[in-house]
């Protein structure tokens, strides 16, 4: 915990290396199934963020950084509602 | 498959010029899609928006291990930046094509004229401890050899920046790293690599808003998207390791000539 940089790092290192592999494994396979691995890649790409947003809420909170924790939180909930609003967009 | 490999060789020359200067490669990708590629500025901006997230993770934990992120700072500005990419987002579909062009030029312009003419005054440099303010901080300088404090100054106006940082990444596809960059850097006093770096992990964040909702709405088209995605992440994770032995002037001139160069191109697109 004391340690912010480290697990925000791996978070991403780690996530958008699942994505590359998700995207190259989509290049490689027929029509089928490159679409259901792009759109999964895609999706993991727009998480990786969020997780890492969502991290840092958890950590800031847990050390009693409410301002940073309740700012994170806030920047989470206006991702989870930009994707619902572009159902309504367009 | 050669489209695609021509198309990921591209997006990894973005993703290295982004990273190097805190950018997010989606001020190259949708100049490269559409002038050299042909494609459609609206799925540019589209697959724009995924590789943006794509170079800021693959460049962040690089700039987080050299400690160069002011995280606290990135946390209060996102904010902003997300606000912003949201209300962007929502009136991009009322915007013409050519009238997008011209936008992207102008903000390409307005940015490599900020960064070439603006000088390399020496930031308020601390000895480590001796910056204590709540969003203060320090970083290690290679070519000094030692530790750099800074202060953080004019943050109310450097949200409002921010905002239409996030304005402009929601309507056009980028990291708004243009904006981010010399708002922290001229206006808010950070360093240039703290800035750089700073700006870098906050555009992964300010894009996913903008990419959740045009993924959403059905804008994001995969064979495109993914990659672009996968030729920015390879440039941004080699970039990254190129900026702690950056000099600041040589970020500075890299950014400069190749933005306007860029901007040239899209105003032209843009009026004809």
């Amino acid at each position: 915990m004391k340690d912010l940089e480290g697990p925000v790092a791996i978070i991403l290192r780690y996530g958008v290396l699942a994505c590359a592999l998700l995207f190259a494994a989509g290049i490689a396979a027929p029509r089928g199934m490159q679409e259901v691995l792009f759109a999964c890649g895609t999706g993991l790409l727009i998480f990786v963020p969020a997780a890492r947003v969502a991290w840092l809420a958890v950590v800031f909170l847990l050390r009693r950084e409410l301002l940073f924790g309740a700012l994170s939180l806030v920047v989470l909930m206006m991702l989870v509602c930009g994707v619902f609003a572009g159902h309504g967009i367009g | 498959m050669l489209f695609e490999l021509a198309l990921i060789a591209a997006a990894a020359l973005a993703g290295l010029l982004g990273s190097m200067i805190g950018l997010g490669g989606g001020v190259f990708i949708v100049p490269l899609l559409t002038l050299l590629f042909g494609i459609d500025i609206r799925l540019a901006v589209g697959a724009s928006i995924v590789s943006v997230i794509a170079t800021s993770c693959g460049a962040a934990p690089g700039l987080l291990r050299a400690k160069l992120v002011n995280i606290r700072l990135a946390v209060v500005l996102e904010t902003a930046t997300v606000a912003g990419a949201l209300a962007g987002v929502a009136v991009s579909g009322l915007v013409g094509t050519g009238t997008l062009y011209i936008l992207f030029a102008c903000v390409l312009f307005y940015s490599a004229g900020a960064m070439f003419f603006g000088k390399d005054k020496f930031q308020e440099q601390l000895e480590g401890s001796a910056a204590t303010g709540r969003f203060d901080g320090h970083y290690h300088d290679k070519r000094l050899a030692r530790s750099v404090g800074y202060r953080v100054r004019a943050l109310s106006l450097g949200i409002a920046l921010m905002w239409l940082a996030g304005v402009l990444s929601g309507l056009l596809g980028i990291g708004s790293g243009v904006l981010k960059v010399p708002a922290m850097d001229r206006v808010m006093g950070l360093p240039i690599r703290v800035s750089t770096a700073t700006s870098n992990f906050m555009i992964g964040v300010t894009a996913a808003a903008g990419a959740g909702a045009y993924f959403a709405r059905g804008d994001v088209q995969g064979p495109l998207a993914a990659p672009v995605a996968l030729g920015v992440f390879a440039g941004a994770w080699a970039g990254s390791r190129l900026v702690p032995s950056l000099k600041a002037s040589t970020i500075r001139i890299v950014f400069s000539v190749v933005i306007a160069a860029v901007a040239v191109q899209m105003f032209l697109r843009g009026v004809g």
